[in-house]
């Protein structure tokens, strides 16, 4: 239709008259009146009608002249002034003024060339936009930018070789060591001014590797100090004798109490088979005062509560040597954690009395207990007389009782008690970036009363030292985990487990809904290498968990670890955890769990530890030790789906079960809780194989992408599975200990077997059933395993029902 | 009403002018004048709506004064001429040009007269020779006293998009709204956002608006190759507050006096771990981000000047008016 339109283009002539014409179009509208001076005959009435053509493009700024008045200008105008003169001006002249001239150059020069390919109104939009993408195309080839490689991600998950590989050449043992020193370099009891510095420190040290998020969350709790203490023994000749004792002599929250020419009986490690022994052979009786002498056990609460039973007025405690120094005192608290954590006043921590009074709240001991060292503890048992029984002291030497009247003792003992004293928890967190209602925590306890370098100021460091690796991987890949960590150094250890008791008690529900496993890591220790197995060393570490991790810990064994894991099986600050149902893990070397000497002595102090970190192979434990944390913390918070593991819960629980049956057969019948447990298990393989199915989408076939379906499928799985835990608790908790709700997981009331033949009991699984049994109430006991059934039950139809989060409150 | 329309011819001739041609003719107007007869036939049938408006006005009379300053015959040959060569430049007039012709019914039928189909278009021998005297392009000053913007209310046609716009360039102004959203577009998709966005752009607001964008993309692009420092952000190098205190025991008074305390000076001599030397920022992250800045200055500038026209116009046609 227009052919004869087109072909007009196609001249050379044309081109020639037309190119400068479409091309400089914009400058010359913009500049023609400066192009030609205007000829002056040519003046007509348009002219004085019509304003000229525009001015040129003022880019520089409408200011007054600066010389003008300059000494009546205030100060800021001066330096106004000052500025255009000497930056802005210079600026405009040999910048500015340079580039918007090539500005006008090159766009013109290019059309000039585009005109002679085709049309320079088209071809102008096209060649700007090849050219910008050649640019943007050579800089994203660059390498400098982040690819996938960089980042340490796989579609959309981290991959977490990239960032474990990182991490490994970035431990920084110089910032362990140096924490290890700072931290051991003085006593930092609960809430003494040695506290203040460190957790000041540790908040300082989050702040410093920036942490975002760091918090200090402080209670009032009850608190005591070492006060005035004294020991004296009478000999034969009516001859009284003092024991040197130092503030060192102190269990914190030992009761202050006096006592004057009392009997001392030495009763072993003072189990209930012992006093009882003791009690049957008339050696001490009821109504007659005494004062027990006791070799420290493993569960020293448990101790004073049976001395208490059996009517002793005071426990004196005999320390464990520490090699060959006899003289070293350990300093274990005495907190009751039997009954609750928690601070030991019987205030609840909004001020209010705890409505029952009786023994159900005892976290406190009623009678003053003192240790003392080994060598004082000998030259009391060297006065017994030879009377009495013989007692087991517990490595398969005997020592005798003594008699009442054999040696008279004065005790007495004065802490400084402080019912409302301060004690800071320090929390940080790093945000999640999907499921961010969901979290983990990683937590260390802080105090000692000693200078506490194996314990727990080991601990504290690596807490540090994951923190700052943390960190280090997140800036270093813009990395950030899928759900929230928490890292929380705990205060008031050694008043009851004060601080991480307060914290639960005062956020139990945002807690039970947001934490779905903790992570202890106080009772680390370096892990020394024991065996060597193709020139390889191998130390320890000893992983207790909840059967719902199990698998997770055993499939990831480290190269460089033994690991043995096994179900919780001690007090600590994760105790009220437990008892809420949240799963906890406990990551620690055998000698600082067991607190072997020299651990809660004045002699567990850095020099010690410096030594042995100045050998290389130890080195290299604690390297592996801080990437192994890193690597368990970071599987649990950053891989898309929970790792926990409903069949070998299943299989766990089952094998408990089975154990308790075999010890007392044909007392109890378990058919509720199998019930129980086969829903479990159809809930776990219905688990399993979606696991699958989702490694099948979105690993073998999507290569990390995963399809927002499936998204949402498998954030419904992930919040359902960290509700097991909260689910295994009965709102009333256990009978008489209603702090204990976990009917599946928490501690038998005293964990000793009475037939003292087995050894083999497991203390920490069905509390409820064991406390019963303990008692000997079958009734009961067969009551709280049906409770059990009932719990594991309802717990599962729940989570088949649920969509969302429903608490049993 | 005739004196209407004249102006309205008169605007559209010296549109032409003033922004696609831009009076070069002014100083070619020998060389101007020779091409006239070459390409008038070739030119005819294309602008022939054009023509029409033409015609009306210069049959309205001779008195305004455009008529007197310029013969009637030259300025038509000039407006011609002129018009053409915008019209070769500019791909959206012809677009939206081509809807507007479908509708017309001027020449309707044209294409199916046989062999006089082209007849309009044939030159009138006998006039070009007189016309050829008078066929002198405006003198500076009459292009420069129009001021009369390239398309402005040449299309009187309501429906049309570009309804009372001024175009510039061949492109109409836009607004401030137009230049926001190309900005947001063309930033939030980076650099897919800026291609879509400037090879879709029909005004300059959106032109600098994904320029705009680009150049905010190419300036993240610097700002990622920065490398990342991670050493001292994780504060490796930082020594922390370590004061040593005298009474750690005690338990009443647990406030800090730092002033009055030494510090540990403990140093570990153990391995620091990777330790990132600070690298040097690569020069290409530095090109980009410059690049990135000048684009988006350039993009404001060039946005500013175009809507400093506008308004230079939009005065013009009121004092006109």
């Amino acid at each position: 239709m227009r052919s004869s339109y087109q072909p007009v283009s196609t001249t050379n002539f044309e081109h020639e008259n037309a190119i400068p014409t479409a091309s400089s179009s914009h400058n010359l509208l913009m500049s023609q009146r400066f192009d030609d001076s205007p000829p002056s005959s040519n003046d007509n009435s348009i002219e004085t009608n019509i304003t000229p053509p525009p001015e040129p493009p003022s880019y520089e700024f409408d200011i007054e002249d600066p010389h003008d008045d300059l000494h009546k200008r205030t100060h800021l105008q001066r330096v106004s002034i000052g500025f255009q003169e000497k930056i802005l001006e210079p600026l405009m002249e040999n910048i500015i003024h340079p580039l918007l001239q090539i500005s006008k150059f090159v766009p013109d020069k290019a059309d000039y060339y585009l005109s002679k390919i085709g049309n320079p109104f088209i071809l102008r939009r096209f060649f700007y936009i090849i050219f910008m993408s050649f640019i943007a195309y050579y800089v994203l080839s660059s390498g400098y930018l982040f690819n996938e490689k960089a980042s340490g991600s796989k579609g959309m998950f981290s991959q977490h070789d990239i960032l474990f590989e990182y991490a490994k050449k970035s431990v920084d043992l110089a910032k362990f060591e140096r924490d290890l020193e700072y931290i051991s370099s003085m006593p930092h009891g609960s809430g003494t001014k040695g506290d203040a510095a460190i957790y000041r420190y540790i908040q300082e040290s989050f702040d410093n590797n920036g942490l975002k998020l760091v918090k200090e969350m402080g209670y009032s709790v009850y608190s005591n100090y070492p006060g005035n203490v004294s020991i004296s023994y009478y000999d034969n000749k009516n001859e009284k004798h003092d024991l040197e004792l130092s503030k060192e002599n102190f269990n914190p929250l030992s009761s202050n109490g006096k006592l004057s020419k009392v009997s001392l009986i030495y009763g072993g490690k003072g189990t209930t088979y012992d006093l009882q022994h003791l009690k049957d052979s008339k050696t001490i009786e009821d109504g007659k005062d005494y004062v027990l002498l006791l070799q420290y056990d493993k569960l020293v609460s448990q101790q004073v509560l049976i001395a208490e039973k059996f009517g002793a007025k005071a426990v004196i405690f005999i320390s464990e040597p520490y090699g060959e120094n006899i003289d070293v005192v350990q300093s274990k608290p005495v907190g009751l954690p039997q009954y609750s954590t928690g601070d030991a006043s019987g205030l609840n921590w909004d001020g209010s009395p705890v409505e029952e009074k009786d023994h159900k709240f005892w976290r406190q001991t009623h009678i003053p207990t003192i240790p003392i060292s080994t060598r004082q503890g000998k030259e009391l048992l060297s006065r017994l007389s030879s009377g009495g029984v013989t007692v087991d002291d517990g490595n398969s030497d005997r020592s005798n009782s003594g008699k009442m009247g054999d040696v008279l003792i004065d005790v007495d003992l004065q802490t400084n008690v402080r019912e409302k004293h301060f004690i800071p928890n320090i929390v940080g967190k790093i945000e999640g970036r999907e499921q961010s209602d969901k979290a983990i925590i990683i937590a260390a306890s802080r105090n000692s009363i000693n200078f506490g370098t194996t314990y727990p100021n080991f601990g504290t460091a690596a807490l540090l030292s994951i923190v700052q690796l943390f960190q280090e991987v997140k800036y270093k890949f813009g990395w950030k985990p899928l759900r929230n960590i928490y890292f929380i150094s705990f205060g008031g250890t050694e008043f009851n487990y004060a601080g991480s008791s307060e914290l639960v008690e005062q956020r139990l529900t945002p807690l039970k809904d947001e934490i779905y496993s903790l992570i202890d890591i106080s009772q680390l220790g370096i892990p020394f290498a024991e065996k060597y197995e193709n020139g390889k060393t191998r130390g320890e570490l000893s992983i207790e968990t909840h059967p719902l991790l199990k698998k997770f810990f055993n499939r990831n064994a480290h190269g460089n670890f033994d690991i043995s894991v096994d179900n919780v099986q001690h007090y600590g600050d994760w105790t009220p955890f437990l008892a809420n149902g949240i799963p906890v893990s406990v990551i620690s070397s055998d000698s600082t769990r067991n607190r072997d000497t020299p651990t809660e002595t004045s002699e567990d102090k850095f020099e010690r530890v410096e030594k042995i970190l100045e050998d290389e192979q130890n080195q290299q434990s604690v390297k592996d030790l801080l990437v192994y944390l890193l690597h368990i913390s970071m599987e649990l918070i950053d891989d898309p789906l929970l790792h926990f593991d409903i069949i070998s819960y299943v299989e766990d629980i089952d094998e408990r079960l089975q154990r308790l049956e075999q010890a007392y057969p044909e007392k109890l019948n378990f058919t509720s809780i199998i019930k129980g447990l086969l829903f479990w298990k159809k809930i776990g393989s219905e688990w399993a194989s979606w696991t699958q199915g989702w490694e099948n989408i979105v690993w073998s076939h999507g290569d990390g992408i995963e399809p927002s379906l499936l998204s949402i499928n498998r954030w419904t799985w992930n919040k359902k599975l960290t509700n097991i835990g909260r689910r295994t608790c009965s709102p009333a908790g256990l009978p008489n200990r209603s702090f204990y709700k976990n009917v599946l997981f928490g501690p038998t009331l005293i964990q000793e077997d009475k037939s003292k033949n087995g050894g083999n009991v497991d203390f920490w699984t069905f509390p409820g059933v064991m406390d019963a049994i303990y008692d000997d109430d079958w009734k009961r006991a067969q009551e709280q395993i049906d409770l059990i059934g009932k719990v594991l039950h309802q717990s599962a139809a729940l989570f088949v029902e649920e969509t969302n989060d429903i608490g049993y409150k | 009403m005739p004196e209407q329309e004249l102006l309205i011819g008169q605007e559209m001739n010296t549109l032409h002018a003033g922004s696609s041609t831009d009076g070069i003719n002014v100083g070619n107007a020998g060389r101007t004048r020779d091409t006239q007869t070459g390409v008038e036939g070739e030119t005819e049938i294309g602008s022939d709506e054009e023509d029409s408006i033409e015609d009306e006005g210069s049959s309205s009379g001779g008195n305004s004064t455009t008529e007197r300053l310029v013969p009637h015959q030259l300025r038509e040959q000039a407006a011609r001429h002129i018009g053409k060569i915008g019209r070769h430049f500019n791909i959206l007039d012809r677009l939206f040009k081509k809807r507007t012709q479908q509708s017309s019914d001027i020449q309707q039928g044209a294409m199916f007269d046989g062999v006089f189909s082209n007849l309009s278009a044939k030159p009138d021998t006998t006039e070009t020779e007189g016309n050829n005297e008078q066929d002198i392009p405006p003198t500076y000053d009459e292009a420069a006293a129009d001021m009369a913007p390239s398309y402005y209310g040449m299309d009187l046609n309501n429906s049309d998009i570009y309804y009372d716009e001024i175009c510039i360039e061949g492109l109409p102004v836009g607004n401030i709204a137009n230049l926001l959203w190309n900005i947001i577009v063309s930033t939030s998709f980076q650099f897919i956002g800026f291609l879509i966005t400037y090879i879709l752009h029909t005004s300059h607001a959106a032109k600098q608006g994904s320029r705009f964008g680009l150049g905010l993309t190419f300036i993240g692009y610097g700002y990622s190759m920065i490398p990342n420092d991670v050493t001292s952000k994780v504060g490796k190098n930082k020594s922390l507050n370590r004061m040593e205190l005298e009474d750690p025991n005690e338990f009443d008074d647990v406030r800090l006096n730092s002033q009055s305390t030494t510090q540990d000076k403990f140093e570990s001599h153990l391995n620091h771990g990777l330790d990132e030397e600070k690298q040097n920022i690569p020069w290409l992250a530095v090109f980009v981000a410059f690049l990135g800045l000048f684009i988006t200055l350039k993009s404001i500038y060039d946005y500013i000047q175009v809507k400093k026209l506008e308004k230079k116009y939009l005065n013009q046609s009121q004092n006109q008016a």
